[in-house]
């Protein structure tokens, strides 16, 4: 079981993170936040212990940074455009691939395109897009790390039985890959996944894919992530600005530009959540015991919780407390089979209801996204699989 | 369709002067099977000439009818000719007849005849008896893995589609080899019968659930699993797990897709491993059985080694 860093802007408060404080497995490299000659740059030791997300989600994406791979659809065919890039699609993988051997990563990754809507000839065209050339020329290079598919896949397929059988039944097809790297692109209102079905419906899938022999990293993923760690030794994710926490497929395509931020929110353990900064600290303020049991302390935590201003969404301060914050949750969970992980999600969901409930009487109202509304459905997921996968 | 015939005999003795046709395997597929030898001193110095050295053969014959047929027939004398195995029969020689040579007219429809190398071999269903226990199943299992893989291995990722214990010969030192390629298809090609079809091409009794319902993309190297899971079963129960070969092919493939049989080990007739492992072969989806060649080899010499 591993925890990767997925890395969007400000990659070097990960690269820290990793470096000096020991958070984290490994990293998650993102050419549309990070020029090549960067990640070549990287000291082996890190690379070793990483990999590359070549991030084919959307061929014809005009970032600037992802033009800095010459395998990049869009560059490699001078233009994407579906028809042709069959012709390319091989030269593509053949550069890809030679990336990704070149930097001695971990594993090596076969992208995805991203499709929206429920594909009717979804592994079709993924087959002919990268599947196909990347296994061919995995082959062609004899390469020996391990091949993991990228499986882009909306909460609609996810949850339809039938599209999702049939897409099971097409990535353990290829003897060839070792695992997938499961992207789920679940559409909300607010941040954290308030559907049970959801949640069920992706241990569900993790669990299939796992009992196929197939190992299984589940990229994007916010805090909902610890949950799926009940199905298994998986690896997941963590990251500091929200678009590398929820798949979007919007930052292939969104500017650079600095937009007005987002209010400054801190991760609270106790509460499995966010909390806007300034309602955290008038909780803390108001009930210190309250407080002692939704905050975990860390000293970067600690530190922002001490500025006389609060810090800007774009400073690392509280996205430091929540690596160290959110690895401490998950080395809780690391060593425990998946019915004592069940217990000890169960007792923090129970945890954090309750004090949810205990910040509403005192009163503060928490604003929507950092209201426990995620708690109930997520406690509901986790009872349903511990009764029909894990109850002896 | 085409059937063995006095008339059909006599053409071939005409268009091939010198066959001795010795005696006739058990029908099998659309075509007329003979095993025959060539008379050296009747052959003359008609093509081929070397027939005469090939000893004991197997002479194939079809009308090729439609192009689907010819191009399978096609198909298994490329992969017969890329295999150079073992474990599959030697294609020697073959031609497609158009004229009568005995009267100069035009055959109603054109003769494609292959020859190849007669194995000498029982086919599997005529040695079922001594495929009962455990470890005489997982022994062949064994031997009928080994030969599959310059199929799954191939690099057009080849699949039988086809495996039933007529098409299964066993030596005497149990080495398999494995004949009738006629329907082999490469995994993720197009196919050569329509999308539309019912069901796609198969013999019901031991066709998967994907080739029942003709669903092409997932018809992969998984559909012979399931048919080796379906061979396993049977020959440990004594009895076909989906239906009988006089029902009709419908009513067969109906339980393929929908009938789960009891576990060999509910039926007190293998060990729970072994139950386990046969019907992991035949899980109704493909995701759910076997994943890899390799998967499929290490459950197998575990259970080997326990038994």
């Amino acid at each position: 079981m591993k925890l990767f860093h997925q890395c969007g802007h400000c990659t070097k408060w990960n690269l820290d993170a990793f470096n000096n404080g020991q958070v984290g497995d490994g990293l998650i490299f993102s050419p549309v936040h990070e020029k090549r000659a960067r990640i070549e740059a990287q000291p082996a030791s890190v690379r070793k212990a990483s990999f590359f997300d070549p991030q084919y989600y959307l061929p014809n994406s005009q970032k600037a940074k992802l033009h800095t791979y010459d395998f990049f659809p869009e560059v490699v065919s001078t233009g994407f455009s579906t028809a042709d890039f069959s012709l390319v699609a091989i030269e593509s993988a053949k550069l890809c691939l030679e990336f990704q051997a070149a930097q001695q990563f971990e594993k090596l990754i076969i992208p995805a395109r991203y499709f929206s809507q429920m594909n009717p000839d979804y592994t079709t065209k993924q087959e002919a897009y990268t599947v196909v050339p990347f296994l061919k020329e995995a082959s062609r290079q004899k390469l020996k790390k391990p091949i993991y598919l990228t499986l882009p896949l909306t909460s609609h397929m996810i949850e339809h039985e039938g599209y999702r059988t049939d897409i099971l039944n097409w990535v353990t097809s290829f003897p060839e890959i070792a695992g997938i790297y499961l992207i789920p692109d679940h559409a909300r209102q607010i941040k954290q996944v308030l559907s049970a079905a959801f949640i069920t419906e992706m241990l569900k899938l993790i669990t299939e894919i796992q009992e196929a022999n197939l190992k299984v990293i589940v990229g994007y993923v916010n805090t909902e992530s610890l949950l799926y760690l009940i199905a298994g030794d998986i690896d997941i994710t963590f990251g500091a600005y929200e678009n590398t926490r929820i798949f979007s497929i919007d930052k292939f395509v969104e500017s650079d530009e600095d937009r007005r931020g987002p209010k400054a929110r801190i991760y609270l353990s106790g509460l499995l959540n966010w909390l806007q900064f300034s309602q955290a600290k008038e909780l803390k303020a108001s009930d210190a015991k309250l407080w002692a049991r939704a905050y975990s302390s860390t000293t970067w935590g600690d530190n922002a919780l001490k500025l006389a201003v609060e810090p800007a969404f774009n400073q690392e301060i509280l996205y430091r407390h929540y690596f160290l914050s959110f690895a401490e949750q998950v080395d809780a969970l690391r060593p425990l089979n998946q019915i004592d992980r069940y217990r000890k999600l169960r007792g923090w969901l129970k945890e954090a209801i309750e004090i949810d409930k205990a910040i509403d009487d005192i009163p503060i109202d928490l604003e929507r996204h950092g209201k426990g509304s995620h708690l109930q459905p997520w406690l509901d997921a986790i009872n349903s699989y511990y009764t029909n996968y894990l109850k002896p | 369709m085409l059937t063995d015939s006095l008339e059909l005999r006599a053409l071939l003795r005409s268009l091939l002067p010198g066959l001795a046709i010795t005696s006739v395997p058990n029908p099998s597929g659309q075509r007329v099977v003979f095993f025959c030898r060539f008379d050296a001193h009747a052959v003359g110095k008609s093509e081929p000439r070397q027939r005469a050295i090939w000893g004991n053969v197997v002479l194939k014959v079809s009308q090729g009818i439609h192009a689907a047929q010819i191009a399978y027939l096609q198909k298994e004398i490329e992969i017969l000719n890329s295999l150079n195995s073992i474990h599959y029969p030697k294609l020697y020689w073959y031609e497609t007849f158009t004229i009568d040579p005995r009267t100069g007219d035009m055959l109603p429809c054109r003769l494609f005849v292959t020859i190849e190398d007669r194995i000498n071999a029982n086919p599997l269903s005529a040695v079922t008896s001594k495929h009962r226990s455990e470890t005489q199943v997982l022994a062949f299992l064994d031997h009928l893995v080994v030969a599959l893989q310059p199929l799954w291995n191939h690099a057009q990722k080849l699949i039988h589609r086809d495996l039933k214990p007529d098409n299964i010969l066993i030596k005497a030192d149990g080495t398999v080899v494995i004949i009738d390629l006629g329907i082999v298809r490469e995994e993720g090609a197009a196919g050569l019968t329509a999308t539309g079809n019912l069901f796609g091409p198969c013999t019901a009794l031991y066709a998967s659930p994907e080739q029942a319902r003709n669903d092409k993309k997932n018809i992969t190297f998984k559909s012979d699993f399931f048919s080796i899971g379906v061979l396993a079963y049977e020959l440990i129960a004594n009895e076909h797990p989906f239906g009988l070969p006089t029902e009709s092919i419908l009513a067969v493939l109906e339980r393929v897709m929908n009938h789960t049989p009891p576990s060999l080990y509910k039926r007190k007739m293998a060990t729970r491993e072994f139950s386990d492992f046969v019907s992991k072969l035949m899980e109704k989806q493909p995701y759910r059985r076997q994943r890899t060649l390799e998967q499929l080899q290490q459950d197998l010499s575990s259970l080997i080694k326990r038994s």
